[in-house]
């Protein structure tokens, strides 16, 4: 048929150091289609999507638009040639009005330097009507949006620049189930208007719904691109997982002593509604669900980085209160974040500086005086159980590789001597080597008696490595599953089932 | 992050209505509800605040206040400030005045170079602010010195009085019933209006203080407006020089001593936002009013200059506080 | 996901020139101050004598003590411009209770501690548990401090202080002047609580990353709130010594001294980003600043020039500290 091709990937790979982010990706997008891309954490998702957007350049391989061979250098040249994003983290102005948000890169000009107004509203009006916000007014400031409203402005500026190719990264998470039916509205209208949409998403059944055709990738590989009207959600999640792992189930090899950590009735607004869980002693909590689900606020609330409305925590059979960190140290409680960057490391102090953060009280003294040599002490302590390749504890942290950054953060928390862990995506940005070592140490974490928490994205993670595994969707736990009961597809379907 | 980020508005959407209601109603008329309350308040305390006369009064002493908080708005919307202003004023007064007075220069230089002198005051200090990546707060300041210094160093700590006729038919002179300084205020006042709501500059400006990566990917050029932000606040500068040289026809060592605060505060009170991309002229103009109405009665009420010192302090602190709170809440 | 790529300085050859451009920043400022001394020393032979080094010393004490809590200030990420109008205030509050309230001495001096006490809290609290910006705080209570000083003595300048004033001012231990004693304890103490104590690893941790302390459990607020308190308090030290040193009290006390103190503290290395820095760097910015006030006087520079340079010093070494920040980012 004619080619109706208006986007094309053929060989597309790229390396980081350490790992094969892409290999030899083959990728088309027809016009007017809705293509949908899944696949687990690090098999390649985002890496594609920046080589699109022109974020990255691919090391090899080639791209095509309309059938010619082009280079996206830069994100400007991607957008010249109508290729726009749509990102979790919104690029509007805030006190500005919708008009000007829309056309702020090119603002319709009457004597120079003078905007005009009257041409702007117009302009808006009817790019707001492609995105079916044709009641809004234009002059309204972007401020007064719901967040639904505020991607659908976002997609309406990209339009208005012209684009024929829109890609979305995980567009509904902040959304109501009403703002997203009314997204599938307006995307199955541009459909119409023949412009052309990738829709990365983990929640499957919008994949269903919304794409005409779907391409999974696994470990940096297309596995295979299908019509979703021609594959069943049983039959995809084998594919996303990979057969064997998705067959597999777990065998709990343990018997578990009395309950260490409870938490009863958690409530945060609506991102937490009542939980309740409890984990006994050597038990890993595998935490499961997608972004939006509330895992990390969960494990925040537990830490007492959030306050909480309602809800009691009990550890060891007694009631306990946990109103800050300081607090959830002090009860024995750790919490590996899931971004080490922003909250786990000092990136420019010391190893050693950073191991005995989190208990610098028992290196000083009665008077507040530090004993560094216990210190660098208990930090080579770290490194050789660890394993942490650094020459010595003095080196920064920063030039550590990812995996080794983690255990330093790990390290930090094993000098508390904590018994109840709350891990957030603890082998995210790792390589495969050192993730393997990240398990080990948390299994033996959990063998000496600790209570694990483990909260990750990656499904077939969580399935190899808890002992029981809570899912959450939307801020309330959506599946339980005991020891032996569960495999990783069947904690990837109650992570998606169903929109509201 | 990005979960908790989209997780937190989600929070904030379900906390009780009416009050967020009742409290962003305050904080969106507040402005006006506090200057009303504060007339009456000295109105009671003081016979003569007023009767016509005081309130020409204060129009005229808050006139080149009024000029500079415009100014000083432009670079606050960009997430900048500048506490070097009362400094340009004497600056642009003394090398106005004085090169007036001994070379001999015609008035109509003199006033360019007023102007000038603030323009390129403002020039140096977003120049650094910009392209030198240096934190505006501690470069004004520094300026702030220099500048204080070379008024002392021209000076030598004397003043100039009794300037040519122009000065005093701009200082003494009326458009109609305005005098000449308020009407030039006022012009100030829709000139700023017009260039933050009219102009494509202006909603650059907007976007640079509410999101600069935005703005960047955007194409905007982000150093430039920053730029021209100080710019603007330097030439506004300039032009509260010129009408308070007028008005006191002469030029003094101190003067524009503590505008900085008044500015700042009047525009903080106004609405606009020290987290930037945020204010309007409309509120300035109310903050503006409020410094002025304050200050009067400070005076009327025989006040001590220092006591106004500490009252003029207390207003900063308290503008401060209300704006972090306003958003930490607010939204 | 790739964010350790942003955070990874992999290679061997990246490390070694990381660790030669820390030393370079580290030990730079010795080599500036030897090279200033000399520079100096050759215009104006005068210099190298021990009457105008120890006069040199002396006249450093009082921005050398404020700049020992200066520097916990900046690492911790905050700025406080208020130091100078603290010195006056606690002067003034003191001397003004001895002489007017007849006050026995140490209720003068506790006085005196206590102004410094009380707003450094305030400056703390407001930066900290209320969130304000703590330039705009501290730039306040710099305004109600100055006009306090003269509200609380009356406009009166105070001479002939108690003997025991008197004994501090003048005394000796040994070879050395009080004055310069109480300072080098000023800067023992604060190097050992800043690089040996619990408190000190608690201000770099904060300054380096709030949030990675705070999941640490370490009390954010309470440490910044503590570094305020801490310069609060050496500023009434500094009055204090010199106050005795004068041996009077003038309004005008303080002048200055801010940036005095800030230029020193970020000369000697602490970067105003936060984290960084140590008190020998800072001595070593206080004797720079020493160096340039003395040449200055000796080279009979105009008072009126003075302001000047001090502003343009504030600037030279913002900016220096800004280029530093890049180097460092792009490495």
């Amino acid at each position: 048929m004619a080619d109706q091709t208006i986007l094309e990937l053929t060989d597309i790979s790229k390396h980081f150091p350490g790992v094969i982010a892409l290999d030899r990706v083959n990728f088309s997008l027809q016009k007017g289609e809705v293509h949908g891309i899944v696949g687990m954490n690090g098999a390649g998702k985002s890496t594609l999507m920046n080589i699109i957007g022109g974020v990255i350049q691919p090391d090899s391989g080639v791209i095509r638009i309309n059938g010619q061979m082009k280079q996206l250098t830069n994100p400007a040249e991607a957008q010249k040639l109508g290729i726009a994003f749509i990102h979790q983290e919104l690029s509007l102005f805030p006190n500005l009005d919708l008009a000007s948000n829309i056309f702020i890169y090119s603002l319709p000009r009457q004597l120079p330097g003078f905007v005009d107004d009257r041409k702007l509203e117009h302009w808006a009006q009817s790019v707001l009507e492609r995105v079916g916000l044709g009641h809004l007014k234009p002059k309204q400031k972007v401020s007064t949006l719901s967040p639904g409203e505020k991607q659908l402005v976002e997609i309406a500026r990209c339009l208005a620049q012209e684009a024929k190719i829109l890609v979305f990264d995980e567009p509904t998470s902040s959304l109501t189930g009403r703002e997203t039916e009314t997204l599938f509205g307006i995307i199955r209208e541009l459909k119409d208007q023949d412009v052309s949409i990738i829709y990365v998403s983990h929640r499957l059944e919008e994949v269903f719904k919304i794409c005409d055709r779907v391409t999974v990738l696994r470990d940096g590989k297309r596995v295979d691109t299908v019509r979703t009207n021609a594959i069943s959600r049983h039959d995809l999640v084998k594919m996303i997982l990979g057969h064997e792992a998705a067959d597999t189930a777990h065998i709990s090899r343990r018997e578990f002593d009395s309950v260490l950590f409870k938490a009863v009735g958690i409530r945060r607004g609506a991102v937490l509604q009542d939980i309740s869980l409890e984990i006994r002693r050597g038990e890993i909590l595998g935490l499961a669900g997608i972004l939006g689900s509330g895992r990390t606020e969960l494990g925040r609330s537990l830490f007492g980085l959030d306050r909480i409305d309602a809800g009691e925590i009990w550890i060891d059979g007694r009631k306990v209160r946990i109103r800050s960190p300081q607090d959830a140290i002090k009860n024995g409680i750790a919490f590996i974040t899931e971004n080490r960057r922003e909250e786990g490391l000092l990136a420019n102090k010391p190893v050693v500086d950073n191991i005995v953060l989190a208990n610098l009280r028992a290196y000083a003294s009665l008077l507040g005086w530090m004993h560094r040599s216990q210190e660098i002490r208990a930090a080579e302590q770290q490194k050789e159980k660890l394993n942490i390749a650094t020459p010595t504890v003095r080196r920064l942290v920063m030039y550590l590789s990812g995996g080794n950054q983690q255990k330093v953060v790990l390290g930090k928390w094993l000098e508390t001597s904590s018994r109840v862990w709350i891990m957030d995506e603890p082998t995210r940005g790792i390589d495969v080597g050192a993730k393997e070592e990240v398990y080990r140490l948390i299994r033996a974490i959990a063998d000496q008696g600790a209570a694990v928490i483990f909260i990750s994205s990656e499904i077939s993670e969580v399935a190899r490595f808890s002992d029981r595994v809570l899912v959450m969707r939307k801020g309330k736990v959506a599946g339980s599953f005991e020891a032996g009961t569960f495999t990783a597809e069947s904690i990837l379907i109650a992570a998606t089932e169903g929109v509201s | 992050m990005k979960e908790t980020a989209a997780a937190r508005s989600a929070t904030d959407s379900t906390s009780i209505f009416s009050l967020r209601g009742t409290a962003q109603f305050l904080l969106k008329y507040g402005g006006y509800l506090m200057l009303l309350g504060l007339c009456i308040i000295f109105a009671l305390l003081s016979p003569t605040f007023l009767t016509k006369e005081n309130i020409i009064n204060i129009f005229l002493q808050t006139a080149a206040i009024g000029l500079v908080a415009i100014g000083v708005t432009f670079v606050i919307i960009a997430r900048g400030i500048d506490v070097s202003v009362g400094a340009i004023v004497a600056l642009a007064s003394v090398l106005g005045v004085g090169s007036m007075k001994t070379l001999n220069l015609p008035w109509f230089i003199s006033i360019l170079t007023i102007l000038v002198v603030g323009v390129l005051c403002g020039f140096v200090n977003g120049f650094s602010s910009s392209k030198l990546r240096m934190t505006s707060f501690l470069v004004t300041l520094a300026t702030l010195t220099v500048f204080r210094g070379l008024v002392l160093a021209i000076s030598r700590g004397k003043g100039w009085y009794g300037l040519p006729d122009f000065y005093d038919l701009l200082g003494s002179g009326f458009v109609g019933p305005i005098p000449n300084s308020v009407a030039i205020t006022l012009l100030g006042f829709v000139i700023g209006h017009v260039l933050l709501s009219k102009t494509v500059f202006g909603r650059q400006l907007y976007a640079v203080g509410g999101n600069p990566e935005a703005a960047r990917i955007q194409g905007i050029n982000v150093d430039r407006i920053i730029l021209l932000s100080f710019v603007i606040c330097g030439l506004f500068s300039g032009a509260a020089s010129l009408i308070l040289t007028a008005r006191l026809n002469a030029f003094t060592p101190l003067m524009g001593t503590g505008f900085e605060f008044s500015a700042i505060a009047a525009a903080v009170i106004g609405g606009v936002s020290l987290y930037g991309g945020e204010g309007n002229m409309a509120g300035v103009l109310v903050g503006v009013l409020i410094i002025g109405v304050i200050n009067n009665a400070l005076n009327l009420l025989s006040v001590s200059p220092f006591y106004q010192d500490v009252a003029r302090g207390l207003i900063i602190y308290v503008a401060v506080l209300l704006n972090t709170l306003r958003q930490r809440w607010g939204r | 996901m790739t964010t350790d790529r942003q955070l990874q300085i992999g290679s061997q050859g990246g490390l070694f020139l990381h660790q030669l451009s820390q030393i370079a920043l580290r030990y730079g400022i010795y080599l500036v101050l030897l090279v200033l001394c000399f520079a100096v020393g050759t215009i104006e032979p005068s210099f190298f004598t021990l009457q105008n080094l120890s006069t040199l010393l002396l006249e450093s004490t009082s921005v050398g003590i404020i700049a020992v809590g200066m520097t916990f200030v900046i690492i911790a990420r905050g700025i406080d411009v208020s130091v100078g109008a603290i010195v006056a205030l606690a002067s003034a509050a003191g001397i003004t209770s001895i002489k007017l309230g007849g006050q026995p001495w140490w209720v003068g001096v506790l006085i005196m501690l206590g102004v410094g006490l009380v707003v450094g809290w305030i400056n703390g609290f407001s930066s900290s548990r209320l969130g304000m910006p703590s330039f705009l705080v501290t730039l306040a209570t710099m305004t109600v401090a100055r006009g306090l000083v003269t509200a609380v003595s009356g406009g009166r300048i105070w001479y002939d202080l108690p003997n025991i004033f008197q004994g501090l001012g003048m005394g000796h231990v040994g070879p050395i002047p009080n004055s310069v004693a109480i300072m080098l304890i000023a800067f023992l103490v604060g190097y050992l609580i800043l690089s040996k104590t619990l408190f000190g690893r608690q201000v770099y941790a904060v300054g380096t990353n709030p949030d990675t302390a705070r999941v640490s459990g370490i009390d954010v607020e309470r440490t910044v709130l503590l570094t305020f308190v801490l310069v609060g308090l050496l500023s009434s030290l500094s009055s204090l010594v010199l106050t005795a040193r004068m041996n009077t009290f003038t309004a005008s006390m303080g002048t200055g001294y801010e940036f005095s103190a800030i230029a020193a503290v970020v000369i000697g290395g602490t970067s105003l980003m936060g984290g960084q820095g140590n008190m020998g760097g800072t001595i070593v910015g206080v004797l720079i600043m020493a160096v340039i006030n003395n040449a200055l006087n000796l080279i009979g520079v105009d008072a009126y020039y003075q302001d000047i340079i001090r502003g343009s010093i504030i600037f030279l070494a913002v900016f220096l500290d800004a280029i530093r920040q890049r180097y460092i980012e792009s490495a």
